[in-house]
Parts: structure tokens; sequence; C-alpha cells
């Protein structure tokens, strides 16, 4: 038996959920005739690092070397890179397993770009003849960049023959059809259409037993509604495009009957960019969840404080009875540096959402940039003091901080501003003469991880 | 299902003709198996193809009646690997790595010592990923550096609250 192509989706990806693309790139190529099998072989290896080391910080040592090819001394270094390899061989095993005749490789992140790399290499010494193709966010090192170097060198060194720098479903059938030829070099491979017309993913090829966090990935939206400053997914997805509630509910009906669970992971940018349908959609899961007490969907997804006006006290009620939990990005406590940055709500809103949060018993995990431009020193203490009387929330609201130091990224507003405000860039990292030095963010930063260590270990 | 552990080795080479004209002699052996010699009068081809079968041992062994001012060397910016038809340019870096140092050869104590490259791996995957060992080999950062090189904070929180689950 032979198919057309395996999808594979490809480590290193954090969170250990299941991965969307295979399933869905799947489902796609189905739809026009072709075979085809979905796999995510990151899991796999997720699940084999926890189960071989027993000691956590080796554990971490090695996804470190896997996710970011670094490794702390020689020793790790032989003790990985022999795993590393015995992994890559499981991994081609696997999909050539399938006889296939395309093999596409979906890259989430850079994170993924070291087992790519490898694996289209012992895919090409075991089974010369397969044609390879890559594409996802991870076929660059930032979201948005066009910067194909990474991909470009895989060509070169005769470890792939495609790379798909496309979203939607245009790049991967033109590829299939034979119309997508990197050595066709006056041919216009950057498709750019984004629609949202979608299959629902196919996940048959997955082990759900296999993930910690059993959850179906499900797609609402692309893009975002707010074009904050910082934000890098501007440029990927410069439009907001929504499915109808009555759609994607019908796919979390149809896939929770498939694979019997009950818990969706929505994978977009945010689930309440049309208020009109997320509160429709919120109705048809609470209604569900009140007619099945016994089999009551759940959903975890990015979301946006909006003012009271816009988020009455009924929303809260109906996420708390569609099971929901959220992921919001307040980056800043300082609010005229948020209000600043495109992020249009005040601390009054953000108080009012954390008490209703906590009336319905809602779950947040929240977003912290630390050290954002045009902050002070005077900032710096309010953000730490502001992440203190926060404690009142922490586990019955709060449930996690995730914390990253405010960084410039390619393309962003940010970047684009940053010569006519006199910003120092190295790399990502600024210095802003006259209000901040890198070594007084980097400092606040080490005290708000402090607390965000003392918070999420309490 | 069978795995290609054949692969082939590309050095660029360097010699200068000593006072009597003549070069270095070198014989290239691959697992003590004779691949190609050249002899003092010869002038050797800018790059040399070896042939290999991991594990792999290269030896290259060196002999001249007067050595007075011969040079040979091996260049660290034409080294090239190929697995099957995949090619992977050596760094400088990565070539002076594999090469452990041994590189110029002009005394007769060089000649003497001669070349030897080990590749003890039945993988050649493995060859390639310890041209890079140095590169990928750092001590762990500390905080500080950590938050100002962008790394590991996400992926380290991530894979911990995972693994407490094991």
């Amino acid at each position: 038996m032979s198919v057309d192509i395996v999808f594979a989706g490809v480590p290193w990806v954090g969170g250990g959920a299941p991965l969307m693309a295979p399933g869905l790139l799947k489902s796609i190529v189905q739809n026009e005739g072709y075979s085809a099998v979905g796999i995510d072989l990151n899991v796999d290896l997720v699940n084999r690092i926890i189960e071989k080391f027993d000691n956590v910080e080796e554990a971490l040592h090695a996804v470190n070397f896997i996710a970011e090819r670094k490794s702390p001394r020689l020793e790790y270094y032989n003790n990985h890179s022999r795993f590393f390899l015995e992994e890559i061989t499981y991994m081609a095993e696997r999909i050539l397993s399938y006889n296939p005749s395309h093999i596409g490789l979906c890259l989430l992140s850079v994170d993924s770009q070291f087992v790519t790399e490898y694996l289209a290499l012992r895919l090409k010494q075991m089974a010369p003849d397969k044609k390879i193709v890559v594409g996802g966010p991870g076929i660059t090192t930032m979201l948005g960049s066009t910067d194909y170097s990474y991909t470009e060198s895989l060509i070169e060194k005769g470890l792939i023959d495609c790379y798909i720098n496309s979203r939607g479903k245009e790049g991967i059938l033109a590829y299939l059809r034979g119309d997508l030829k990197q050595s066709d070099i006056d041919y216009e491979y950057n498709i750019t259409n984004t629609d949202l017309d979608l299959p629902y993913p196919d996940y048959g090829n997955y082990d759900f037993d296999q993930y910690l966090t059993k959850a179906i990935p499900i797609l609402e939206s692309e893009g975002c509604v707010q074009k904050c400053e910082f934000c890098n997914l501007i440029e990927y997805w410069p439009k907001y495009k929504f499915r109808k509630s009555s759609e994607f509910f019908d796919e979390m009906l149809y896939q929770s009957m498939i694979y019997g669970f009950r818990h969706f992971d929505v994978r977009n940018s945010l689930t309440n960019g049309n208020m009109t349908e997320f509160k429709k959609w919120l109705t048809l899961v609470a209604n569900y969840n009140e007619k099945n007490p016994d089999k009551q969907f759940s959903w975890g997804g990015y979301f946006i404080i909006r003012p009271e006006k816009f988020h009455p006290e009924e929303m809260f009620e109906l996420i708390k009875k569609s099971n929901g939990m959220l992921v919001i990005g307040v980056e800043t406590p300082v609010e005229h540096i948020r209000i600043g940055m495109g992020k249009k709500f005040t601390n009054k809103d953000m108080d009012y959402h954390f008490y209703m949060c906590k009336k319905y018993n809602i779950e947040n995990i929240l977003l912290l940039m630390s050290a954002n431009p045009d902050e002070t020193p005077e900032d710096y203490k309010f953000a730490e003091q502001w992440l203190k009387d926060q404690r009142p929330y922490i586990k019955n609201t709060i449930s996690t901080i995730s914390l990253a130091i405010a960084q410039v990224l390619p393309d962003t507003k940010w970047d684009k501003k940053r010569e006519s405000n006199g910003w120092i860039v190295d790399n990502t990292y600024f210095e802003q003469p006259g209000v901040s030095d890198l070594k007084s963010r980097i400092d606040h930063t080490l005290r708000l991880s402090k607390l965000v260590k003392e918070f999420n270990e309490w | 299902m069978v795995m290609i552990n054949k692969a082939k080795l590309e050095i660029g080479v360097s010699q200068t003709p000593g006072n009597d004209g003549n070069y270095i002699a070198t014989a290239w052996y691959v697992n003590d198996k004779l691949q190609l010699s050249f002899s003092e009068s010869e002038n050797l081809p800018p790059v040399i193809n070896l042939e290999l079968d991991f594990p792999a041992t290269i030896k290259i062994v060196l002999s001249g009646k007067s050595i007075e001012n011969k040079v040979f060397s091996l260049d660290v910016d034409k080294v090239t690997l190929y697995i099957g038809n995949i090619k992977f340019k050596l760094t400088e870096k990565q070539a002076e790595d594999l090469f452990n140092e041994q590189m110029y050869y002009s005394t007769e104590q060089d000649i003497e010592k001669g070349i030897e490259l080990k590749f003890t791996s039945a993988d050649p995957l493995q060859l390639l990923l310890d041209c890079s060992r140095d590169d990928m080999i750092q001590t762990f950062l500390t905080e500080e550096e950590i938050l100002h090189s962008g790394v590991s904070m996400p992926i380290e929180n991530e894979f911990r609250r995972m693994y407490s689950q094991k």
C-alpha cells in the first residue's frame, strides 16, 4: 500500500498538544482526490524524552539540544546526539512505513528547523526517490519574515525538493499537481491566498492517548482585529477572517463525535475578535453543555479584554457555561504604555475582567512583556507592585503567568519606528537612551521573573 | 529498509615543491585499504575525493626523501561531505575540528606522524553532527544571559509543566 503524501508535524513544538497542520493538510489534499496521511511526530518525541530521562534537568538539556542545538557539556552532547539520531531514524521509518511518493514536513516554529534538516537527510539516505516539501511558519526565523535562507540552504544541499511559503490550501495543491517547483526559477510560488474555506482536519492517524493534553485543535479565525505595535502577526496574517459561529460549532460536534474528546484548543490569535459571532458561539456551546451535562464541551483560546459595555456580565456567564479558559495578552500593567502599543483597554477594564472571571471561576493564563519601550524605572516599580497585587487571583483566576522581555521583532510597527524614536536595537533587544538601558531592562525582568516563578509555583 | 552508510569526502589540498622540485608523497587509506597515492613527482589535484564506508578511518601516509621547503596542507575552506546526493560544505571551523588541528606538514616529524581521521560511528550523520559539536556545546547560560539571548525560557517552562505530569 502506498499514499501520495505523508504530512508530518516536526518537533520541537512546546506544550505537548496535538498539532493541527498535518490533520488539516491531509484533509485538504484528500478533498482533491489525493491519498494522504497526517502524523504528529512531536508527541512521540515529547513522550520519549519524558520516559527516557529520569531527571528533569537532563531531559531539559535534551530538549534544548533538539530545539536549539545547544548542549551544556561534551558528555551530554554525546548522549543527546546519539538519542537524537535514534529518534531521527525512528521518525524517518515511521514516515516511510506509509510508502509515500511525497513527504510534507510541517514546521510550526524555528524550533523545528534542526530536526527537519536531519530528518530530511535520513529520509534521503533511506529512500532517495521520495520527494520532500517543507512549509509552515517555522521555515523562517521569525513569523512573517521573507528571509528564506534556511529553506534555500536545504534545497542547495539536496535535502528537500521544494518549500511552500504560502498560507491556505493553494500552495500544497499546486505542489502536488506539479505546478510548484523551486527549480523553475521563473515560477511564482509565493501564493498568498489565505482563505478560511478549509475542510475539517482529519486526525485519523493520531493516537490521542499519547497526548498529555487531550484536546482537539480547531480553527475559528485567522489574523487579529488589533494592530499591536509589538506584534508580527499583522504581516503574516494582514487581514482578520473568521468563521460563522454555527459552522465552527458544527465542527466541534463532528470532531468530538469522531474522536471522543470534548476539549477544544482554539488555534487562532483570538477567539473574541468578532463579538457577535463569539457570543453566538458561546451560546451554542453553553446550550449544548446544559443539554449534555455528562458530555460537556470545554475550550481554551486567546482572548482580548474590552471595556464592560462590550463584555457584559452575561458574556462571562456564557464563558463559564461553555467551560472556557482564556489566554490573555495583558503585556504590561502600565496603562498608557499598553494603550500606546495598541491594546485598547484600561486597568479599570482589566480589574473588571478579573473580578468577573473570579466570580464565575474562569481560568486565565496571563501573557506579560517586561521592560517595554517608553517604560521608565517608575513604571518598572509600578509593574512589579501590580504583579504583587494580583495575589488574590492566584490559582483561582490566574492559573499561569508567562513572561518575556519585550523585543523589537522584524516587520512590526516597533521595528518601523525604531530609528525615528532613537532606539538602539541589537538583534531584537533594544535600549532607549534617556529612558532605559539594557541592564536596567534585564534587572527589572529578573525581578518580575522571580515574582512570576513564585506565582506559578504557589 | 536499507540505510546508506556510504559517503564521499572531498578534501582540498595544497602543496609546494621543495628545493629538489619534488613534493611530499601521499598515500590515502580508508579503513586500511589504499584508495589513492601520489608520488613525489606528482602534483596533487586541488581536491582529493575519498569514498567512505562508515565507521571509517582515514590515514594519510606521508613520505619524502628531502623535505626542504616542502609543504603539504589540508585546506579547511575546501572540505565537503556528500551523503548520497546530498552535499554539506563544511565551514572552516568545522573542518578544523574534523582535522583535529592536523593540517600543515613541513617537517620530518610531521611526515613521520602522518594524519589519521577517525569516524567511529556507523552513521555518517553522526559525523555531520560532530562537525558542529563545538558550536553546540555551551556552558549553560545564566538567567541574565538567557534573557539577553532570548532563548530557552518558554521552552523550559512548557517542558517542566509537561514533565511534572510524568
